[in-house]
């Protein structure tokens, strides 16, 4: 190569560097944050970013992580600076959303629905997201935890799947080996959203409520320290790192063999194919075991679309998004972790091997039902409970479970404390 | 000498100069002149002012104020939030485990790389990619180490445990990172693994321009090799390792980001800094006005231990 050849050839590469700086630069950016961060669930929001970005030349979508109990706190930092993103997928804080949209943060995505058809859609779902006359998020997907036993150790202690609080307490104390490296239960402690979904779900099948119906706060109840007595007492027979555990130690607990059993969402099926495929004949899920009654945390994925330059774009990204063919994509790596909302897509499930080959795991995860409870109404007759965010934003829970389990402080106190600093939480709190 | 030669012509070739403005442009040309030194330092300026003043006004400022996350306006509130944080026991609380933490780390940061740097003084075979291995964790991205360090302590598979298990020092595996009694020091020792390495490399330097000279007249007089650390090696590396203690202290009393990511300032708050307690409060509760007030405390505390640091070297100096 001569020198000509040579300057040619660098005076090319640089006006192609400059035309991709300048393409880049005239299209329209999508900012596009979510927890969902299973290395498969990864490929495929890179995969839509290809598939997207090469039907819209115009748009470039660029996809931000972050952990589940970190999430909030991003995007509360990115509002600081005044540039949220623009698309969340899968915050499930209703709370935080119903808060962003009172302040008119968020776009109303009602149009999307309609486009759509909102026939399509499970209406409970939809009407859980709305606010107002807003229709804040969408939501691509309804799940609930469920109790994921090892059939082989329960059949060693010769001891049934649990189905009631009393069952489960003998079953995990059975269970229980340090000396084997095995534990009956999973109870989390961590100052995580985890612990705080496990413990609400306790109070709730004891009978108790975090909140009254004129949402007040109601955790120094018989109910609630019946519930952390229980809870505390599981805690016994749960690993000893479990001051530290929030969603993906839980998981990890179980799919490593250490747990006999874990309370979790679907996720675990994939978990278990990736990580321990040995264990899924030895695998079942059962509902939460029941106390006073039976009773679950329901929740859902969803986007959100955040106000902004490019809230028009990210509104035609999310309607994309929606369509039968990208959700059971979205769903396909971690299948049966939600129920899809469009009922179009339901049969697309149906049709997955895993779950064609797992009836007696993924039935209590894709059969629906009619006990899950969410924290922001906790039964038909509580109003929407606007002061939820200011309650969970502080741990109250969390924070009452560690005093219990980590600190030893008596149940009665504990739950004292939590009942004053929730009712601190919330006093100034307004709709 | 040809220095000394440009020394005695400076004032003939800046008089030159000065001729040449005043004949080109006169008063116009010395204005120029003038203004020129202000063109070049703007650039400078403008950053400083940008990237430093208005950051910490802004947050002074922010501390006045009751402001939600959510919420563009905030409400002048006054010394309200400075009240509520001087009579709030988890402030305290943090800033005792802030100063723990930094006095725990630096100390030890400080014994051991001072300790891995008289080692690696030394000579002896390998000695060079030792050095290179002591850089290691300092070289790791924090993210890393924290990870790595979350599965050696882990309480069912960490290798710790393990290890302490089949020497027969503990029975069951401890939950270090889990239990408010250990993971303070858990926390602490990894701050101490990621940046001792910092000390290796600044006393390795000194240690290596400290005259020979010393040693062999002190050894000539008897002196055991302890007198001779004592009275020779340590008073040389006294003013790079105040430097040192300085730097790791300010740093490591507003580190963040190894306590975060290993314990979240858990459990109980058992490692509830003062930068978490920040984090905590204008993200977590989303009352940015408080976090704000209390990295200015942090602030004002920090400004307060570098002029006693200052004090201290003016008074050294006279």
């Amino acid at each position: 190569m001569d020198r000509r050849q040579m300057l040619i050839g660098a005076g090319g590469a640089l006006g192609l560097g400059g035309a991709r700086q300048a393409l880049a630069q005239a299209q329209t950016p999508i900012r596009f944050l979510t927890p969902e961060t299973d290395p498969t669930q990864v490929r495929v929001w890179q995969a839509f970013v290809e598939q997207y970005g090469a039907a819209n030349r115009g748009v470039a979508i660029r996809p931000e992580y972050a952990s589940w109990d970190d999430l909030v706190r991003k995007v509360s930092a990115d509002l600081m600076a005044g540039a949220p993103p623009e698309v969340i997928a899968g915050s499930s804080r209703v709370g935080f959303v119903a808060a962003a949209s009172r302040r008119n943060l968020l776009m109303d995505l009602t149009p999307v629905v309609e486009e759509i058809g909102r026939a399509d859609f499970h209406a409970p779902s939809l009407a859980a997201w709305k606010f107002g006359n807003v229709q804040a998020a969408i939501p691509y997907g309804m799940q609930w935890p469920v109790l994921w036993c090892r059939t082989d150790l329960f059949g060693e202690a010769g001891v049934p799947l649990p189905t009631t609080w009393d069952e489960y307490r003998a079953a995990a104390e059975k269970l229980t080996s340090p000396q084997r490296g095995i534990f009956g239960a999973c109870f989390p402690a961590g100052r995580t959203w985890n612990t705080e979904i496990q413990a609400g779900t306790a109070i709730w099948q004891a009978g108790g409520t975090m909140f009254d119906d004129k949402l007040n706060v109601t955790l120094d109840t018989p109910e609630v320290r019946r519930a952390m007595t229980y809870y505390a007492e599981m805690c016994r027979f749960s690993p000893p790192d479990i001051g530290s555990y929030g969603f993906r130690e839980a998981s990890a607990a179980y799919t490593s063999g250490k747990s006999a059993t874990t309370f979790y969402w679907g996720r675990v099926l994939s978990h278990l194919y990736a990580q321990a495929p040995e264990l899924l004949p030895k695998t079942r899920t059962v509902h939460y075991p029941r106390g006073v009654k039976q009773a679950v945390a329901f929740g859902w994925d969803e986007f959100v679309v955040y106000r902004g330059r490019n809230s028009r774009a990210a509104m035609d990204y999310v309607k994309w998004m929606l369509q039968p063919r990208q959700i059971y994509a979205m769903m396909e790596p971690v299948i049966a972790h939600v129920v899809p909302t469009r009922n179009s897509v339901v049969p697309m499930l149906q049709q997955h091997e895993w779950i064609k080959k797992h009836p007696e795991i993924v039935d209590t995860l894709i059969q629906p039902i009619d006990f899950g409870i969410s924290a922001v109404q906790e039964s038909p007759s509580h109003p929407f409970n606007y002061k939820w965010e200011a309650f969970q934003a502080r741990n109250i829970i969390a924070d009452m479970v560690q005093r219990i389990v980590l600190g030893r402080e008596p149940v009665a106190l504990s739950v004292e404390k939590a009942q004053k600093e929730g009712t601190d939480a919330v006093k100034d709190v307004r709709q | 000498m040809a220095s000394d030669e440009a020394i005695a012509r400076a004032p003939r070739v800046r008089s030159g100069v000065a001729a040449a403005v005043a004949s080109r442009g006169g008063m116009i040309g010395a204005l120029r002149d003038r203004h020129l030194g202000l063109v070049l330092l703007a650039p400078g300026a403008v950053t400083f002012l940008v990237l430093l003043v208005f950051p910490l006004g802004y947050g002074i400022y922010t501390s006045f104020l009751q402001r939600h996350v959510l919420d563009p306006e905030g409400v002048w509130v006054g010394l309200d939030n400075y009240a509520w944080l001087l009579s709030n026991r988890e402030f305290w609380h943090s800033l005792t485990l802030s100063t723990l933490w930094a006095g725990a780390t630096v100390g030890l940061q400080i014994i051991l790389g001072t300790a891995v740097a008289l080692l690696l003084h030394q000579n002896f075979k390998g000695r060079a990619m030792v050095r290179g291995l002591v850089l290691f964790p300092y070289m790791m991205p924090v993210v890393s180490v924290v990870l790595v360090w979350m599965l050696l302590y882990n309480a069912l598979y960490g290798v710790v445990n393990w290890l302490l298990v089949q020497a027969g020092i503990i029975a069951a595996p401890i939950a270090w990172l889990s239990q408010p009694d250990s993971a303070f020091w858990a926390v602490v020792f990894v701050g101490v693994w990621k940046y001792f390495p910092f000390v290796v490399v600044i006393v390795l330097a000194r240690l290596q321009v400290i005259p020979q000279d010393l040693y062999e007249a002190a050894r000539i007089d008897g002196a055991s090799a302890w007198s001779r650390f004592v009275d020779i090696t340590l008073p040389q590396l006294r003013d790079v390792l105040l430097v040192v203690a300085l730097l790791r202290t300010i740093f490591m009393f507003n580190n963040f980001e190894i306590i975060f990511l290993l314990t979240g300032g858990g459990p109980l708050k058992a490692t509830m800094t003062l930068p978490i307690m920040v984090y905590e409060q204008a993200f977590g509760i989303y009352e940015l006005g408080r976090g704000s007030t209390i990295a200015v405390v942090m602030f004002l505390i920090l400004i307060a231990v570098m002029s006693i640091y200052f004090a201290f070297l003016r008074k050294e100096d006279s």
